[in-house]
């Protein structure tokens, strides 16, 4: 099991929107696959899945907004 | 007095698409991001135009497009939705858009400070055009007063750039009114045609912008120096001028000269302006001979004729008052360290050894505590010059290798990576417990272990201190930087280095054999104490 955190996108922002998600909970992802967008201020940033596994729970929704290092998702 | 000190510029590919449909440069974009990703290509940046076409980033909303949308179909204009930052925008024929393929992890992983890179790119352009571009917190974009001229909304894949920024340069800027612009509400919006009375073409305009984009984006965030100029500044280049004392700061471009002048630390040059090799990566001058120094009066025409050396010293060009006004240099800086080298002289006897020594001798005589480092040339291995040099009582020896053994014809056509070496030897072999320095310049195509390797070598010269350093190619006529390297490999070839038995390993960036040498003396200078 993986928890999957939200990173540091720029220095001095502590958190981001979650804009998209490239795979819905029961999907399958690999490795380096887009899991997730993520927006601050006026960038996109996808995210990729740091492990090959199913999407087990994801943790914030679209629109959603979450904390540098807070989990989001969980993969199995 | 800020400015930035960026003259080195390693130019990114620019493509120019010309007038292409958004939907087929963004298919491009993805392309090329799969490709960087894989390290397939490098940073580039596509250049194009749109026909008119409007665009949603991710944080808008329809409800800031103040128009129907079926109106703009039945002129063929789309309402599309897209996977980059910020609100509704508008494209059409005449504005510059701009689609930077970076990798920001060979940058910053900074997204917030990649935005501010690209503001920093619009402002420049609009400069070269006399146009005042300002950024507002909080607030992306480029406005000139309170009109709006440049638009920004990025995406990363990972941290690889695409979308990008668009400026308004001829088009009409009317559609602008069937939406808020950016989600602003009466955001008023203008164009550089309009705010520069000019016309200005297209063409130009992308040369313009690739150029400024190059300037930012061309070498890595960690080469852009910010550099205070102070009022030291100033008195530093008054003594060199009133000494007429030259300095391989200025002759050799580096990087660090107006932050070491600002500090009041300059490293001189002897023995002339004109070296005898012709290295690669040096823009020092270089030529078979130095221009004969004049004679001032009749009773020095009489002096010379009385003494022969002297006037032999004349003709080569050898200065036999240079030692004494660098100690008056010296003293007016009130340098506690001091570092001392020349050009080659391959043309002179002695390779000019003897002009480092009485140099050394005028320093000390003026001030005794002073910590002398003597940076030499190899001299053709003529043992002689190198024992004139140990006697000279300098507290560091220094004899650069610059590079690694395999790029000796190329960097160094006229040297020999063995001969080098053997200098630094013969110093120690000379004077046991002597000090002694070298240094690596990296980044001309030479491989990781090869460093390694030349820094074993160095340490079985029983080489004391070590300066490792990017290369930045000088000038035009020097050779390419092959690769920057990063911050991180700087930090592991210093851990290789101490590891290995150095006393000081300076390596980083912008490092160079004079650049903060008095730390790095004391450094050393503490730890042969401690092991003595």
């Amino acid at each position: 099991m993986t928890n999957v955190t939200l990173p540091l996108l720029a220095e001095g922002v502590d958190k981001a929107s979650i804009s998209y998600w490239h795979k819905q909970v029961g999907e399958t992802v690999k490795e380096g696959e887009n899991l997730v967008e993520l927006v601050t201020d006026k960038a996109t940033f996808n995210m990729p899945s740091p492990v090959s596994g199913t999407v087990k729970e994801v943790l914030v929704s679209e629109g959603g907004a979450a904390k540098v290092g807070e989990t989001i998702a969980i993969i199995e | 007095m800020f400015f930035a000190e960026r003259p080195y510029t390693a130019y990114k590919m620019i493509l120019d698409m010309g007038l292409i449909d958004y939907e087929d440069a963004l298919k491009t974009q993805r392309e090329l991001v799969s490709k960087r990703k894989l390290q397939i290509i490098g940073d580039l940046a596509l250049v194009v135009e749109h026909p008119s076409v409007f665009t949603i980033g991710r944080s808008g909303s329809r409800n800031n497009l103040l128009v129907d949308e079926k109106f703009l179909s039945e002129k063929g204009i789309k309402v599309l939705d897209v996977d980059r930052g910020g609100d509704i925008t508008f494209h059409s024929p005449g504005q510059l858009v701009a689609y930077p393929i970076i990798d920001l992890k060979k940058r910053v992983r900074d997204l917030h400070n990649y935005l501010r890179e690209l503001e920093e790119v619009v402002v420049s352009f609009l400069k070269k055009y006399g146009v005042k571009g300002v950024t507002r917190k909080g607030s992306t974009g480029v406005w000139v007063g309170e009109e709006k001229i440049a638009f920004i909304g990025v995406a990363a894949k990972d941290w690889v750039t695409y979308h990008g920024l668009s400026v308004n340069i001829s088009n009409d800027i009317e559609f602008f009114s069937m939406i808020n612009p950016c989600g602003i509400k009466s955001l008023r919006v203008t164009s550089l045609a309009k705010v520069s009375r000019q016309a200005v073409p297209m063409y130009e305009a992308k040369k313009v912008f690739s150029s400024e984009f190059n300037k930012v984006f061309g070498v890595p965030q960690w080469l852009k120096k910010r550099v205070v100029v102070n009022s030291s500044f100033f008195e530093t280049k008054k003594a060199l001028a009133d000494f007429s004392v030259n300095t391989v700061c200025e002759s050799s471009m580096c990087p660090n000269q107006t932050e070491c002048f600002s500090k009041k630390f300059a490293a001189f040059m002897i023995l002339g302006k004109v070296c005898t090799r012709s290295c690669g990566f040096c823009s020092v001058a270089k030529g078979e001979s130095n221009p004969t120094v004049p004679s001032a009066g009749a009773q020095d025409q009489s002096l010379y004729a009385r003494i022969p050396s002297l006037s032999k010293h004349r003709l080569l060009g050898i200065d036999t008052e240079e030692p004494a006004r660098i100690a008056g240099c010296v003293e007016r800086l009130g340098l506690k360290h001091v570092v001392l080298t020349s050009v080659s002289r391959d043309d002179v006897s002695d390779g000019g050894a003897s002009q480092f020594a009485r140099a050394a001798e005028s320093i000390r005589c003026a001030s005794k505590d002073i910590v002398i480092e003597l940076l030499v040339p190899d001299f053709g291995a003529r043992k002689a010059s190198i024992e004139t040099i140990v006697r000279s009582g300098a507290d560091i020896i220094g004899h650069n290798i610059e590079t690694v053994r395999r790029l000796y014809p190329v960097v160094r056509s006229r040297a020999d990576y063995s001969r080098s070496l053997a200098i630094l030897r013969t110093i120690k072999e000379l004077k046991r417990g002597q000090l002694t320095k070298s240094a690596i310049l990296v980044g001309l195509g030479e491989k990781q272990e090869e460093v390694v390797e030349t820094m074993k070598d160095l340490r079985a010269s029983d080489c004391d201190m070590l300066t490792i350093g990017q290369y930045l190619m000088p000038g035009k006529e020097n050779l390419p930087v092959a690769r920057f390297v990063t911050p991180e490999e700087f930090g592991e070839y210093k851990t290789i280095g101490e590891e290995m038995g150095f006393k000081n390993v300076n390596s980083a960036p912008f490092a160079r054999s004079s650049y903060f040498a008095e730390e790095n003396f004391k450094i050393c200078f503490t730890k042969s104490k401690e092991t003595r």
